[in-house]
């Protein structure tokens, strides 16, 4: 199976929980892309290189800095040997890690949005596609606040989840400060075919209606709460669908579970989620009112 | 639910067919509520209707009845295997007690229509009037289909006790089998239209009679004098033809029901070949969904009663791992019967064996609380 190929991979090489594993191919399977969010040091930029080696895919890497241009992503137009020569950017990748992606400026970081949305990029006037499947992990430091720049609301909503990696086990940590180089010798376990064929797949895991109609009241739970300035936007639901759709063909299951949907939800929607002034102040965080959400709508279960 | 018996009792309480379809809805109606009630201690209370239109013996077999639910229901009852027959003597014993009953009021009587006079006509004050039969009689075919009327009750209450027996023979058609009580309504509702249409159109509650043959009712007394008038033909036909339409519907619906139960029914028993290359949805699988569906049910509410109630906003498998870390015992079969679950719930998909086993595991993890439950202090 897909999953325990991965797995078993990065086994050993990769400090990672299994759920953030999980949830990481989720989001890859499910087409949309993945937030990172942790302080330094937690190993986002290995897990990203370890997963586009062992997946088998092209890597590439942006370091986000305020003096970023767009075309520093997308490419320059050279004057070459008389004539305009293209010179692709890092963006061309299969796994694109933008490291601190709130260090970049707004103009730079709205330059990714044509690029995750719609797997192309523009330049004077010419469409270029991205190489398939194109994903993006982008990775944001919680503490550091200074010299960055918040990710607006609409740029945040492309992300199909967010997740911190957070600090290991000390079980795993003891291996991973024995191991020389994580990466050193690490074969690919998959490829971009069967990358594809599995998100087509994806697509086909049935959802029923029940866990549809589950997913809508838990959005109207959240716009109805009070202090929710912002709730799950529609793009967001899709997501969820998504994420749950491939978290069930990781299981290797064609439906949908309610947990499925769960831990999708829990996942897409805290970093969509916009509080109130006050609701913020009095300590509530979009993580807790998310778990207030899937503690009070009832699941689709056989009422017993 | 009255509403299907109504009619026999208020519009046409000499007519025969209309009242013992009535009184069957009726008594469908009280059976169904006592199936649906069947695990409550006092489920045989629905039926005490029906016993008592039938007597003393009606009374003595319900108390029978009421003993051995109550010995069922409630282990360790007073008296043991005593108390059926105590309640039968009992039931039957006030049976023949000759008890004060309210003065019965008496039914109104079916009044004739009042003569409405037309244009030109004479209608006398207090005077009233009854249709008759159009001179030369109605056409043959409204004679035929008035006595083939006659026939469809009986032949409507065989397809319904037939497919009574079947969704019976299935144990856990839990949808269809709550639903059996409605049933009467479903089928009453358009035999009604039809019957009111009659009613309204021939006038006195009298059947176009077959060839117009039949005598006019006799009209009270106190009435005044009543004028006979030629019946509105036209509508006696369309009355006929209407009534026959909606018992043609009745019969073709519970036809439908019939053959979609019995289909049912292959469904469980072919396996493999082309059962197998079926769609998920087929109706045939559904007999078996909801048998699954069942079982996993009734160990829902088995370990509720053993103080692990499933929590509102839980998933099958939270709960199954809550289960697993709470009551050891109880989670391999548990475990097993979630994962039959879960592809029928969530996957619209159910084979007959798999049934079969979850029926089993359900029945397992049934014994395993209530030894759990009798083991706590």
């Amino acid at each position: 199976m897909f999953y325990e190929r991965v797995q078993s991979a990065l086994r050993g090489r990769v400090l990672l929980r299994e759920e953030t594993l999980r949830l990481s191919l989720a989001a890859l399977l499910s087409g949309g892309h993945l937030l990172l969010e942790d302080v330094p040091g937690t190993g986002k930029t290995t897990f990203a290189k370890a997963l586009a080696r062992v997946l088998g895919l092209s890597f590439g890497r942006i370091q986000m800095t305020p003096d970023l241009l767009p075309q520093d992503l997308t490419g320059v137009y050279l004057y070459r040997e008389g004539s305009l020569v293209w010179e692709r950017g890092p963006l061309f990748a299969q796994v694109l890690l933008v490291d601190e992606l709130n260090r970049a400026t707004p103009r730079t970081q709205s330059a990714l949005l044509e690029a995750m949305g719609e797997g192309q990029v523009t330049l004077e006037g010419k469409t270029h596609p991205l190489p398939e499947p194109f994903f993006v992990l982008a990775t944001q430091n919680p503490v550091e606040e200074e010299g960055t720049f918040p990710l607006p609301v609409a740029q945040k909503d492309r992300f199909a989840a967010r997740l911190a990696l957070g600090y290991p086990d000390e079980k795993a940590l003891l291996e991973a400060l024995r191991a020389q180089d994580p990466l050193e010798g690490l074969a690919p376990a998959t490829d971009a075919e069967e990358v594809l064929a599995l998100r087509q797949k994806a697509r086909r895991v049935r959802v029923e209606e029940e866990l549809t109609d589950y997913l809508l009241a838990l959005a109207r739970f959240l716009r109805k709460r009070e202090g929710v300035r912002l709730g799950p936007s529609p793009r967001a639901l899709l997501q969820v669908e998504r994420l749950a759709q491939a978290l069930a063909l990781l299981e290797g299951r064609d439906f949908a579970l309610p947990e499925d949907l769960k831990a999708a939800f829990r996942a897409a929607i805290p970093h969509r989620l916009l509080l109130a002034l006050e609701a913020e102040l009095s300590g509530l965080t979009p993580e807790g009112l998310v778990e207030e959400a899937l503690e009070a709508v009832p699941a689709p279960v056989e009422a017993g | 639910m009255w509403l299907a018996f109504l009619p026999g009792f208020l519009h046409a309480p000499e007519a025969g067919w209309p009242l013992l379809w009535a009184k069957t809805s009726l008594a469908l109606l009280f059976f169904g509520l006592y199936l649906s009630r069947e695990k409550g201690l006092w489920a045989a209370f629905w039926l005490l209707p029906l016993a008592l239109s039938l007597g003393p013996w009606g009374l003595g077999l319900w108390g029978l009845l009421h003993g051995f639910h109550l010995l069922a229901r409630a282990e360790g009852a007073a008296l043991g295997p005593f108390l059926p027959l105590l309640l039968a003597a009992l039931g039957f014993g006030l049976g023949h007690l000759s008890l004060p009953g309210l003065p019965e009021p008496p039914l109104p009587a079916p009044a004739p229509l009042p003569f409405r006079a037309g244009p030109g006509e004479d209608g006398g004050p207090g005077g009233s009037a009854v249709y008759l039969p159009p001179e030369g009689g109605f056409p043959l075919w409204v004679g035929v289909v008035d006595r083939l009327l006659a026939y469809a009750l009986p032949l409507a209450l065989v397809l319904l006790l037939a497919l009574g027996l079947l969704l019976l023979g299935q144990r856990r058609g839990l949808p269809l089998f709550r639903g059996l009580h409605l049933l009467p309504l479903l089928l009453a509702l358009p035999l009604l239209l039809g019957l009111f249409f009659l009613l309204g159109s021939l006038g006195s509650g009298e059947g176009a009679g077959g060839q117009g043959v039949s005598p006019p009712p006799p009209s009270p007394p106190s009435q005044g004098p009543v004028e006979r008038v030629p019946g509105p033909r036209a509508l006696g036909e369309v009355g006929v033809a209407l009534a026959g339409l909606s018992a043609l519907f009745t019969l073709a619906l519970l036809l439908a029901l019939l053959a979609w139960a019995w289909r049912g029914r292959g469904g469980k028993e072919g396996k493999g070949g082309e059962a197998a290359s079926a769609s998920p949805r087929a109706p045939q699988r559904s007999l078996p969904a909801s048998r699954v569906r069942r079982a996993y049910l009734e160990a829902l509410e088995a370990l509720r009663g053993a103080g692990l109630p499933r929590r509102l906003a839980e998933g099958p498998v939270e709960y199954e791992k809550r289960v697993g870390a709470t009551f050891p015992e109880a989670h391999p079969p548990f475990a097993r019967l979630t994962a039959l679950y879960l592809p029928v719930r969530y996957g619209g998909r159910a084979e007959a064996e798999e049934a079969e086993e979850a029926e089993a595991l359900a029945l397992r993890i049934l014994k395993l609380c209530s030894t759990k439950g009798s083991k706590a202090p």
